[in-house]
């Protein structure tokens, strides 16, 4: 009677796989829209159709062979996501080392870096020369991190709660909610919901951009940098084929780009819960609050340090600082200027933002707003609770109490986060073959902008310089480092424990 | 009866007894105060001036009977509440009296944010300084400096609830507040022969390593660890301060004296409860616990790869490399701070391991600072189970410690310190940067890290000019602020200071 029922799990690979096929597969397909672009432009084929072939034969191959197998557990829909995004930059490796010109990825590490960077959004370069790159890779170059968009929503909003570490299980309470809040009966169907937000977003900045560019307001901006632009706008990406980033497309499509991104920063499921079914008052949300404020607060001290040192007029400075603040907290990593040249306590502000990131629901990366304020306030919390330890206070988001198992997660996760942040920053310091003149500063901030998917750092990799110099060994070590910090860390450390593997 | 006779709400009504507060920091800085014979005998023997020890002798005592006297003398009615302001009190005005000396000597400290952070940086047992040139300092000033080391390591509090019997209903709180570590441990039922205890352990092992370091010197007089070198060290060797004489530190004597300290660093980053239990026939105190063990293993695995790290870039032997990297690892991470060698220059693998082991700190109930092993025990525990569960949902798994598992409470405890330590660090470090940026003191981001992590850490010694045969002298005196701020508050462990800052401690 005792050995009742109890079925060991084991991790069987093949379910798990035949996810990673589907989607690798499926966004390989994609490649159909640069492989179109080549061929009305008379650019090369053959970097796109290779790959595109490939991808559909291993989503036929996934699809088919996958047809009667039992649907993936828990764990192995776990070890899919981690597998899924490794996938996809391998799968984005091709197109850069068939079709880069001299001063881009060509290379297979330098390849495996662009891509990742695209598909993780992060949006960091290895291109020295983004003006002699064919066009439709650069078209490929800014889907990736559309794409990658999408599959942070899925994986966010699907398979990262389900794990119950570092405090992700707050998402669940905000996008399947309970009671009234409820957005969707179905997890399934509140991701298509957030996706359905997402694209359309996507569409309002193309149309948006490309108006500013017929008006004449937005000098250089054509349909290709309308959409490539709006595909790393949305996705917090970062990527633009513009060796200046936004810096040549004037004030109108700056500040059209600058309010995009904050949107897209938001939880978009406030947008679909606001718009479609009209409850306005879903923008009362303390997380959203939290992240304007941060947003204001950074901008402001931003701008005090600009004027300040007279490096801009006021009228310009807002701009400047709003822009740069956005650009970084959402981890988007578009510049209007080379902040890298900015003064100190610009710089510091900036450094510190790239740890905020945007808010759960959202493409972002890094913390998340709700992480970083339940870290505050349960700090607070037990600082004050040294008068009254009896007293249990409850920390309370959106009036609704939060579970304190949550919170501990949460300040594990910060905690394992930043600890990981200064130790990448250190071993890429120790690498004997690094770029000279890698300061600590640069180190740093060239992990904490890959771990939080930003993208630039400071010094040489600033917004107009490029990862370039660092060596093999680095470039692949940071590629992972955005594969670990897209997956919010936990998942990896789960893959690779011993419990998982065991029965 | 009627509603008029009803007491309106009394808002913003203190409720802290100031009175019992003050008459307990008067209390001890009168006591305290008379720590200063010491040096004054040590000034007769050298023939140095009595005037900078006699001065604030008379005046500590005075004041501190008049600030008890005004208050009422009621120390014995410190609550728990007291005990918070209290401590923090005692700890500002003892740095008081142990920065006086250094100002009426007229040294190149007597400048007041000098000689106070010199001061802070004895009580605290940092061991941080900013004497341009030790060798200009009489013996009596820099056996004052190693003394207030001894004093703080166990703590001032503590020492006065052993001799003084002062402890109200606020004892626990008090000596909670000041033992570092999360929860003091209870070695008998009564606070005060717990107190009595510790120092006696305290002053037992003290008494042990001068005596060992006395006969090292006198079978080799070459060394120069006479008498005066043995007790000054023995003071900042037990209470993981680092304050050295010496401008060169410990590289100025022998392997065998370097040794010695090495072993009594060891101990003193360990709980003084475990060297108790020791001493009373439970030989297997300390290797049986499970924080001791982390500890060792901690200063076992960083001080390997030190020793690789040396072995690979210098000429030193691997019995020179690993010994060197042993010293400096132990020296560093038990928060004393001595150096057996200048380490700010070697490789910059070596000084990133030894920047990390800055922020380690020894075991609860030790004489040493920053974090400590047992709360990155917990935390550590805490990110392991996150991970079990989210392979088994359904399980239930205790963090456990020595066997037993741990209170939710205390995990959510140790992994808010260990945030609080880094933000408060983060913002140590962002001040002294923006402080000597304005000054247009050249100071990388690196440097200003150390300085912050070397005080909040109360570990001494920083990389630059301030490396550990240079000093902070050269640092513009807003950072030195910030730096005997961090000293402060890293000593007593953040919360108890933090907590005078809410509305909620002095009001409901």
């Amino acid at each position: 009677m005792s050995s009742v029922a109890h079925r060991p799990t084991t991790v069987r690979l093949a379910p798990a796989l035949r996810v990673v096929g589907l989607v690798v597969g499926g966004a390989g397909i994609t490649l159909a829209a640069p492989l179109a672009y080549a061929a009305y432009l008379g650019e090369a084929l053959l970097p796109f159709l290779v790959p595109l072939v490939l991808s559909g034969a291993v989503f036929l191959g996934a699809y088919v062979a996958g047809r009667r197998m039992e649907s993936p557990n828990r764990r192995e829909a776990l070890l899919a996501a981690v597998l899924t995004w490794l996938g996809l930059s391998l799968l984005g490796i091709l197109p850069y080392v068939l079709g880069s010109a001299p001063g881009g990825p060509q290379g297979v590490v330098d390849a495996f870096f662009e891509s990742t960077a695209g598909f993780t959004a992060t949006g960091s370069t290895v291109i020295t020369d983004l003006t002699a790159q064919p066009r439709a890779l650069l078209l490929w170059r800014s889907q990736t991190q559309w794409i990658g968009g999408i599959g942070l929503i899925v994986l966010a909003v699907i398979f990262l709660p389900r794990l119950a570490v570092g405090g992700r299980q707050l998402i669940e309470t905000e996008t399947a909610g309970p009671q009234l809040e409820k957005l969707a009966p179905h997890l399934r169907a509140s991701t298509f919901r957030i996706v359905g937000v997402y694209v359309v977003l996507t569409i309002l900045v193309v149309v948006g951009l490309a108006t500013l560019g017929a008006a004449g307001l937005a000098p250089g901006m054509g349909p290709f940098e309308a959409i490539t632009h709006a595909f790393t706008t949305v996705s917090a990406g970062g990527f633009s084929p513009d060796p200046r980033s936004i810096e040549p497309f004037g004030p109108w499509a700056q500040w059209l780009i600058a309010i995009a991104i904050v949107i897209a920063g938001t939880n978009l499921a406030l947008w679909f819960r606001a718009i479609v079914l009209g409850r306005i008052s879903s923008f009362k949300d303390d997380e959203l609050r939290w992240y304007l404020g941060i947003i204001g607060v950074g901008a402001v001290i931003v701008l005090i340090e600009l004027v300040a040192s007279g490096t801009y007029g006021l009228g310009e400075g807002i701009r400047q600082a709003f822009f740069q603040v956005a650009s970084i907290t959402t981890g988007t990593g578009y510049a209007t200027a080379n902040f890298a040249r900015w003064g100190e306590l610009a710089i510091g502000t900036l450094f510190l933002l790239m740890f905020v990131g945007g808010c759960t629901g959202s493409p972002t990366g890094a913390l998340k707003v709700m992480r970083v304020v339940l870290f505050g306030r349960m700090i607070l919390r037990e600082i004050r609770a040294t008068i009254h330890p009896e007293q249990v206070r409850l920390i309370r988001i959106n009036r609704r109490p939060v579970n304190p198992r949550i919170i501990h997660g949460v300040l594990v996760f910060v905690l394992l986060y930043v600890i990981l942040v200064m130790l990448s920053g250190v071993l890429l310091l120790l690498d004997p073959n690094r770029p000279e003149g890698l300061n600590f500063e640069d180190a740093l901030s060239a992990s904490a902008a890959s771990i939080g998917n930003v993208g630039p750092g400071f010094g040489f990799l600033g917004p107009m310089g490029s990862y370039a110099p660092f060596s093999s060994e680095s470039k692949v070590f940071l590629a992972l480092l955005m594969v670990l910090g897209r997956l919010e860390i936990f998942p990896v450390l789960v893959v690779l424990s011993r419990t998982f593997w065991r029965a | 009866m009627s509603a008029a006779a009803v007491a309106p709400p009394r808002h913003g009504r203190l409720r802290v007894d100031l009175r019992a507060t003050l008459s307990l920091v008067g209390l001890i800085v009168k006591w305290l105060s008379l720590a200063l014979l010491a040096p004054v005998v040590v000034a007769l023997i050298y023939g140095d001036s009595l005037r900078p020890f006699l001065i604030p002798l008379v005046v500590g005592i005075v004041a501190g009977f008049a600030v008890e006297r005004l208050a009422g003398r009621r120390a014995n009615d410190v609550g728990v509440r007291e005990a918070f302001a209290g401590v923090a009190l005692t700890w500002l005005a003892a740095a008081l009296i142990g920065a006086a000396p250094y100002m009426l000597d007229g040294g190149d400290i007597s400048a007041f944010v000098d000689a106070y952070f010199e001061a802070m940086s004895g009580f605290t047992t940092t061991g941080a300084s900013v004497m341009a040139d030790i060798t200009s300092h009489s013996e009596a000033i820099l056996f004052w400096r190693s003394l207030t080391q001894w004093l703080g390591g166990m703590g001032i509090i503590v020492l006065a609830i052993a001799v003084l019997n002062q402890s109200g209903p606020g004892g626990k709180a008090l000596l909670q507040q000041e033992a570092p570590g999360p929860e003091a441990e209870k070695l008998t039922p009564r606070l005060r022969d717990t107190a009595i205890r510790l120092w006696l352990v305290y002053v037992g092992l003290s008494v042990a390593l001068a005596a060992a370091l006395w006969i090292v010197g006198l079978m080799d007089p070459d060394q120069g660890m006479n008498l005066y070198n043995a007790i000054a060290h023995t003071f900042t060797t037990m209470s993981t301060g680092g304050f050295s004489p010496e401008p060169g530190s410990m590289e100025a004597f022998g392997w065998v004296a370097q040794l010695l300290v090495a072993v009594f660093m060891v101990i003193a980053g360990a709980n003084f409860a475990l060297w108790y239990r020791t001493v009373h026939g439970d030989l297997r105190a300390a290797p049986r616990d499970g924080e001791f063990r982390g500890y060792i293993a901690i200063l076992v695995v960083l001080s390997a790869l030190v020793g690789i790290a040396l072995l690979a870039t210098t000429e030193a032997g691997v019995l020179g490399a690993f010994g060197q990297a042993a010293f400096q690892v132990i020296s560093l991470m038990t928060t004393t701070g001595f150096a057996s060698q200048d380490f700010a220059v070697w490789t910059a693998f070596a000084l990133l391991i030894l920047f990390a082991a800055m922020f380690i700190g020894g075991c609860a109930g030790s004489t040493s600072g920053a974090i400590k092993v047992i709360r990155i025990r917990l935390a550590l525990g805490s990110a392991r189970r996150d991970v079990e569960t989210a392979v088994h949902p359904e399980a239930v798994l205790p963090v456990r410690q020595n066997g037993r598992p741990v209170r939710e409470a205390a995990l959510q405890g140790a992994t808010a310190f260990i945030g609080l330590y880094l933000v408060t660090f983060a913002v140590g470090a962002a001040l002294i940067l923006l402080i000597t940026a304005l000054h247009g003191f050249e100071l990388g981001a690196f440097d200003a890290m150390v300085a912050a992590a070397t005080t909040i850490g109360n570990v001494g010694p920083g990389v630059g000019e301030a490396g550990p045969m240079g000093s902070f002298a050269a640092y513009p005196w807003e950072a030195k602020a910030v730096m005997t701020f961090l000293m402060w508050i890293g000593r007593l462990e953040l919360i108890p200071i933090l907590v005078l800052a809410t509305r909620a401690y002095w009001l409901r």
